[in-house]
């Protein structure tokens, strides 16, 4: 345990990468698309910049491995307590991510009437559907899914070098293209936006769980064979 | 590295011998103390076990002996009996070596007792 | 004494190469070992698999009594300092320190202080912009910082002026002094470190060529010089590590200590004797082992 908070605190020395930067990302989407909407004479403007923060935990979750990861073990922590660690960071993290968003929403749609120039940034039709407990725990399994997602990428890179990730990468790549051939020939790309449409965001991240449990299941296996 | 260590022999030997040389020069008076194994270590940046090894050879033969808890101390009499060791070395060492480098240079035993004699008047 | 590692039999194989090949060896405990070769020898995969950095493809090995891997009672007493240790990113030496205070210990954050003043270090600064002698110098403050039971450097002085060398070698004699412990220094530049060694093991090709007290090792050898002929004469019967050919005349390096008489006799011949260093006998020995191969043939 004593050493699983070593681990939490080797991420939390680095606030940079954790706080400051996807701050500023996020923080910077927010001006841009706030002057924009406040330039166009429209009444509203729906923007997608909170995928920017999303998109940096994804990417976190890759770079972590790579920047921790061998210089944990050459610091004597063992692979189980960094993943440990590393995993509570992330949920942290998302949690506090989550509660800003959800904060930043209120501020949004309760307070400043979108930012006195009808900017849709924060609070979004669909995604912030539900009560205040639904959308947080929406925005949370979203973030933490998307640091998994990475992670388990920078576990595999880890684990499988160049080479492997090159094999996974045209792996995926034909998977995808098969995929979507097969479900072309079968005409089921309606049915698939039919079952996405009919649940809410909530119901959509609550299918998220096994993903993120398989995610870190593989993440965790491929450590655990890691070497520098 | 550091002080004129040689690497290229046993390291315990030269402490022991430097130990030796302060003994014979005063430096190290009979009943004085001794540096300690560690204050060896630092001072010659070498290993402390083997300044111990250096310091623990000259207890055997009785240059040095210990006080529990206090330390290493110079023996009685050490001094007159390492004199008396070095000059039977000082034979071996430098009169025969001597002889042997005067031969090859066709030096005769007439011209060399007068260089000693020379060397001596030196200041 | 239980010992503080123990490798038996350890291979560490690439495919067909073999970087490390049947190891076996002891570490006891309080003692500084000097892990000494070539650059690619195996030191560094040796270390690695005593931290379980690396798995050793077949073999025993194990620290403080127990396998290595995932084991925090091992690990926890190891402090293992690399020659190119990367820090994250946005890393100062403050992050190093405040972290390494959580892992190990018997970390002492005074001494840490007093090292960071004496390698005149800033505290603020990332590491990743410092100098390779600074970046060395984090590693040694760590290292020492750490008291850990079993610590390891690897070339840990690379870009350090001579004054820094100094300082490290002057705290670690020092600080070893007051708080004895294991001690392992890797390095290629043997002279460098050779006087703090009590105990020494040099690989090559991945394999043990000597596992020796240091002070066995100083003197061990010799070197003989003179006409070819006397030479070869006198080493009849005597383990040769080298020969170097000067034209009519030869030089050699001889296993094992010259006595007294021999050395008289060879005098008179007009032989001249030198003394070996332990640098000068370890490089003999890992350049001279595939000659000797082949003159055994």
């Amino acid at each position: 345990m004593n050493r699983t908070l070593s681990v939490i605190k080797l991420h939390q020395r680095d606030r940079f990468s954790w706080i400051f930067i996807p701050l500023i990302i996020l923080g910077s989407s927010f001006i841009v698309n706030w002057l924009t909407s406040m330039m166009i004479s429209e009444d509203s403007m729906y923007t997608g910049g909170i995928a920017s923060l999303l998109v940096y935990i994804f990417g976190l979750g890759i770079i972590v491995v790579a920047q921790t990861f061998p210089f944990a073990i050459s610091f004597s922590i063992s692979r189980i307590n960094y993943f440990t660690g590393t995993i509570v960071m992330a949920l942290l993290v998302s949690f506090g991510s989550a509660l800003l968003l959800l904060l930043m929403s209120i501020i949004e749609n309760q307070l400043t009437n979108h930012w006195w120039s009808g900017l849709y940034f924060f609070h979004l039709p669909y995604l912030n559907d539900g009560n205040l407990l639904v959308q947080l725990l929406t925005l949370f399994l979203f973030t933490v899914h998307l640091f998994l997602w990475g992670f388990v990428f920078g576990s595999f890179y880890r684990k499988f070098k160049k080479s492997g990730m090159l094999i996974l990468f045209l792996a995926s790549g034909l998977g995808l293209t098969l995929g979507s051939y097969i479900i072309t020939q079968n005409q089921w790309w309606l049915d698939i936006w039919k079952w996405i449409t009919q649940h809410t965001a909530f119901g959509l991240s609550l299918w998220l769980i096994p993903f993120i449990l398989l995610n870190a299941l593989l993440s965790f296996l491929m450590l655990r064979r890691s070497t520098i | 590295m550091s002080i004129s260590i040689d690497d290229s022999r046993p390291i315990f030997m030269q402490i022991a011998e430097r130990i030796k040389d302060d003994i014979i020069q005063g430096l190290l008076p009979e009943e004085s103390q001794v540096p300690s194994k560690n204050q060896f270590a630092a001072f010659y940046q070498i290993n402390p076990a083997t300044a111990a090894k250096g310091v623990n050879q000259l207890v055997d033969q009785g240059i040095l002996y210990k006080k529990r808890g206090i330390g290493m101390f110079v023996a009685t009499g050490s001094r007159t009996l390492l004199m008396e060791k070095r000059r039977e070395q000082f034979f071996e060492q430098y009169v025969v070596t001597m002889m042997h480098e005067a031969e090859k240079l066709g030096i005769t035993a007439e011209q060399l007792s007068d260089m000693i004699r020379r060397g001596g008047a030196k200041p | 004494m239980n010992p503080i590692a123990e490798l038996k039999q350890v291979t560490k194989a690439y495919g067909n190469f073999k970087a490390v090949n049947e190891v076996s060896f002891v570490l006891e405990p309080d003692k500084i070992y000097g892990l000494l070769g070539r650059n690619g020898a195996g030191k560094t995969t040796i270390m690695h698999m005593l931290t379980a950095q690396l798995f050793a493809t077949s073999g025993e090995l194990t620290v403080f009594g127990e396998a290595p891997y995932e084991n925090n009672r091992v690990l926890s007493q190891i402090c293992f300092i690399k020659e190119s240790q990367k820090y994250p990113d946005n890393y100062s030496l403050l992050d190093v320190l405040e972290l390494s205070a959580s892992l190990f210990p018997n970390w002492d954050r005074t001494y840490a202080n007093t090292l960071v003043q004496d390698f005149q270090l800033p505290l603020k600064r990332k590491i990743k912009k410092m100098s390779r002698g600074m970046h060395s110098s984090v590693g040694i403050i760590v290292g020492l910082a750490s008291r850990a039971p079993l610590t390891i450097f690897d070339e840990p002085y690379l870009g350090l002026d001579a004054v820094a060398r100094n300082l490290f070698y002057g705290h670690l004699l020092e600080d070893y002094a007051e708080h004895p412990r294991t001690v392992v220094l890797s390095s290629h530049l043997i002279d460098e470190v050779s006087q703090l060694l009590e105990h020494v093991i040099v690989i090559d090709k991945g394999t043990i060529l000597i596992n020796e007290d240091a002070e066995l090792l100083r003197g061990r050898a010799f070197t003989v010089a003179g006409s070819a002929a006397e030479v070869e004469s006198f080493l009849i019967g005597k383990t040769v590590i080298s020969r170097d050919p000067f034209g009519a005349l030869l030089s050699a390096t001889v296993d094992g200590t010259l006595r007294a008489e021999d050395r008289k006799q060879a005098m008179a011949k007009g032989l001249e004797f030198g003394s070996v260093s332990l640098q000068q006998l370890i490089i003999h020995l890992t350049n001279g082992k595939t000659e000797r191969k082949a003159a055994d043939l």
